[in-house]
């Protein structure tokens, strides 16, 4: 083949030692979200300063303008909108949520994605994401000593186009350069197969809170070939919890509760869900109302979500054309997989026992840190080869609305499709272009990705122009179509961004709105690094004050500190480089007596022949 | 314009019958010279070149791992008088039990009849093999012409089979909602 002759790979490429790039994976989780790096096909998830190692993906937006991510979020007392498992609203329309969520949406006026009403003003999916992935961003520059060279985030398996462009916009309005959008339990397998050595066919079985996915693969000497996917982008663990709140409210004879009683419902849930892994019953009381959820109870109400799941294995089996023994393993991912009554199901599904040696929570960024090294160019020995595919099929809209499919789903990327169409009136010149995406018949069903039009067609009778519409998906899963009037010549192309995503403005805006001096990247950076000193004072001080808080500083000494650890706290989250050293500066003066008296101590320990180690390195 | 000959880009022996190992074992050596994740620090030449050669590795081998597309391609290359041998008709006896074949899925299909669909499988699962049988047959002895109608009758099971396969998700899809 000619072809193969033109070059061969790695010919002309400079050869110069060139400093480690600095790439980390993102599992941007729908209820946590991680970071974490590799090198030399070791990964490891970077903790936070408290050495926490997921991030809740929760915002709470203010009144004020500021905002508190993670944990901050999940335990702030403070008034202000908070946030969670916004992720499955990400490139969505108000008409596709048909479950009620403890936050008020709205569908802007120009239509497309749906906003959260928060207490500073509406709110995109797309932003919750950006401040999630800021924080995430941050936490990695820290521990890796710069700016990141690019990121490979995570996304499900079963995201559409018009999902997946969402995340890809809110990684650029956290100023982040995507190497790749991998999928989820793709990622998973990246982390067996280098980390575990493991070899053969494999099926990855991902329930996270909501999403499910489900992938199987082969891998053979470091190549990992995804051969079907499936799943569904709706289902996952909140589906449990909320059945059983429905299950409480129904008991408890309780209507509509409002958003606080809602959110209440749901951490008495999360505990009660919890204790059955190890009792038999567990007890849950609502104001004056007491019942008891059994075993029982909770597999009758979760089993119909677990077998949709299942039935989604029996076709991926199907479209590989394989049989659940034909699988070498099959892989748990997510956290909504600890449920026992998963596991079980699922092992009477394939009759073995399913793997869960790497954490399910971590497991898909270490896989995603694994090839953002490869990805980054780092590269060591034989790099993994990861064959992916498209999730859902792509194609046109034909006469009557229906739908032509150009690239089947679970066609391997990269991908180059052709089709040839004609014009259906006598002298038509041009023709509407109309790309979807999608399983169903009718492209009604179906989600619109892209409209364009083809012009300058020469005039012909009905039925005699050649339209070639050319389909191409990149390895970044990146569609563009082309369409040519073959006798012609004439031709015009798109670049697909899904008409239901955001478009370019609205990003723009999001990103001028996010970074106050947009422009100016020194003035980003000293922020970051001034949030990160912050942080490392206001551990630093933590961990001091809970060895030695209560001996050495009188209660109202105490308080003070504490409230002034608070209010930097705060002002960390924020963007206000300003405050954050200001406050630091004064918290400094502020412990500065505080240290003196534990190196006091120390000294006094010393000499006593005690550990030095209870004074702190930064007091 | 002349034929892409996907044997040739994998590496393979072009015949019905391939030997599925070698041909995934060619594939996976390809796309680990060609694909493009492995020149993303190649000029912009190289990587749109990587881009167009993955893309042709990955149709070559969907197309050659599929039996049916695999025998249309494969005639494709061979048959230098298609459109002589393509005009022969198949005979009447074969057409009417694909018809009656065709009404019986829709009356099963009505009824949710599982055992009938079951049966109906099976039969198409047998005729599909002594097929395949005739088809590799005649090309072995390079008859094309007899070939073609094999051809014909394997796309006409194929039809019927995915037909069973749709009809089988339809009923696991009334199941999810």
């Amino acid at each position: 083949m000619v072809l193969f002759t033109i070059a061969e790979p790695g010919q002309g490429r400079a050869r110069q030692v060139i400093r480690r790039k600095r790439a980390v994976g993102i599992d941007l989780g729908t209820t946590n979200s991680l970071v974490a790096v590799a090198k030399e096909g070791k990964a490891h998830v970077i903790p936070d300063v408290h050495e926490r190692l997921l991030l809740p993906s929760v915002v709470q937006y203010r009144s004020d303008g500021s905002l508190l991510v993670g944990d901050d979020a999940v335990e702030s007392t403070a008034s202000g909108t908070t946030i969670s498992s916004s992720k499955r609203l990400m490139g969505r329309g108000l008409a596709d949520i048909d479950y009620q969520v403890p936050y008020q949406l709205r569908q802007p006026a120009s239509g497309g994605m749906v906003e959260i009403v928060t207490a500073n003003g509406a709110v995109s999916p797309v932003q919750v994401a950006a401040d999630i992935l800021k924080t995430l961003a941050t936490r990695a520059e820290s521990a890796l000593g710069g700016e990141l060279d690019g990121v490979v985030i995570t996304v499900p398996a079963y995201f559409d186009e018009a999902q997946r462009q969402a995340t890809r916009a809110a990684a650029r309005i956290a100023g982040l350069n995507v190497l790749r959008l991998l999928n989820e339990p793709t990622a998973a397998a990246v982390a067996y197969g280098l980390d575990q050595r493991l070899q053969g066919t494999l099926m990855i079985y991902d329930l996270g809170g909501g999403t499910f996915d489900v992938s199987l693969m082969r891998l053979h000497n470091g190549v990992f070939e995804v051969l079907a996917i499936g799943g569904n982008s709706a289902l996952g663990g909140d589906d449990f919890d909320r059945a059983i709140v429905d299950w409480l409210l129904r008991q408890s004879g309780r209507s509509a509760p409002d958003a606080d009683t809602l959110r209440q419902l749901l951490r008495k849930t999360r505990a009660a869900k919890h204790a059955l892994t190890t009792a038999d019953s567990s007890v849950v009381e609502l104001d004056d109302w007491r019942g008891t959820l059994t075993r029982d109870t909770l597999h009758g109400l979760i089993d119909a979500y677990i077998d949709t799941t299942l039935r989604a294995c029996r076709r991926v089996l199907k479209d590989a054309q394989l049989e659940a023994a034909d699988i070498t393993d099959v892989v748990l991912v997510g956290g909504s997989t600890r449920t026992p009554r998963v596991q079980q199901k699922v092992k009477e599904f394939f009759g073995r026992e399913p793997l869960c040696s790497i954490d399910p929570d971590q497991v898909v960024a270490l896989g995603a840190a694994l090839q953002a090294d490869v990805l980054a160019g780092n590269k060591y020995g034989d790099a993994a080869l990861l064959l992916d595919v498209i999730p859902l099929s792509l194609g046109i809209e034909t006469m009557g609305g229906l739908m032509e499919k150009i690239v089947p789903r679970n066609s391997t990327i990269p991908v180059v499709r052709a089709q040839e169409f004609t014009t259906y009136k006598d002298g038509q010149t041009a023709m509407s272009i109309h790309v979807f995406q999608g399983e169903r018949e009718l492209c009604g069903d179906n989600r619109s990705l892209a409209r364009f039009e083809l012009r300058g067609i020469p005039p012909m009778v009905a039925g005699a122009a050649r339209i070639k519409v050319t389909f191409q998906v990149d390895a970044d899963g990146l569609l563009q179509v082309q369409a040519e009037e073959v006798s012609s010549g004439i031709r015009s192309s798109v670049v697909v961004k899904p008409s239901f995503g955001l478009d370019e403005q609205d990003i723009a805006g999001m990103i001028k709105a996010s970074i106050d001096s947009a422009a100016d990247d020194k003035a980003k950076r000293s922020l970051r690094e001034k949030q990160v000193e912050a942080q490392r004072h206001l551990a630093a001080l933590q961990a001091a004050l809970g060895q030695d808080g209560n001996s050495l500083l009188t209660a109202e000494e105490r308080q003070q500190l504490e409230q002034a650890m608070a209010k930097l706290q705060q002002a960390a989250a924020g963007d206000d480089a300003a405050l954050i050293e200001r406050l630091t500066d004064a918290l400094n003066a502020q412990s500065r007596d505080y240290a003196g008296r534990r190196m006091d101590a120390g000294i006094r320990a010393a000499l006593a022949g005690q550990k030095l180690d209870v004074v702190g390195d930064n007091l | 314009m002349p034929v892409t000959d996907y044997f040739a880009i994998l590496g393979v022996p072009a015949s019905s019958e391939i030997d599925r190992a070698r041909l995934d074992a060619q594939y996976r050596s390809l796309q680990a010279q060609w694909h493009p994740d492995r020149f993303v620090t190649a000029s912009e030449a190289e990587r749109r070149q990587a881009l167009q050669q993955a893309s042709l590795i990955n149709d070559a081998y969907q197309m050659l791992k599929q039996p049916l597309r695999r025998a249309e391609h494969l005639l494709e290359l061979k048959d230098t008088d298609a459109a002589v041998h393509q005009a022969r008709k198949l005979e009447p006896a074969f057409l009417l039990h694909q018809l009656e074949q065709r009404e019986e899925l829709e009356r099963l299909g009505q009824r949710r009849d599982q055992a009938a669909f079951a049966r109906l499988r099976r039969d198409t699962e047998t005729e599909l093999q002594l097929q395949w049988r005739d088809f590799a047959a005649t090309v072995q002895q390079q008859d094309w012409c007899s070939a073609r109608l094999s051809l014909q009758k394997l796309q006409f099971l194929h039809k019927l089979q995915e037909e069973l396969d749709h009809l089988e998700d339809r009923w696991l899809d009334t199941l999810d909602n």
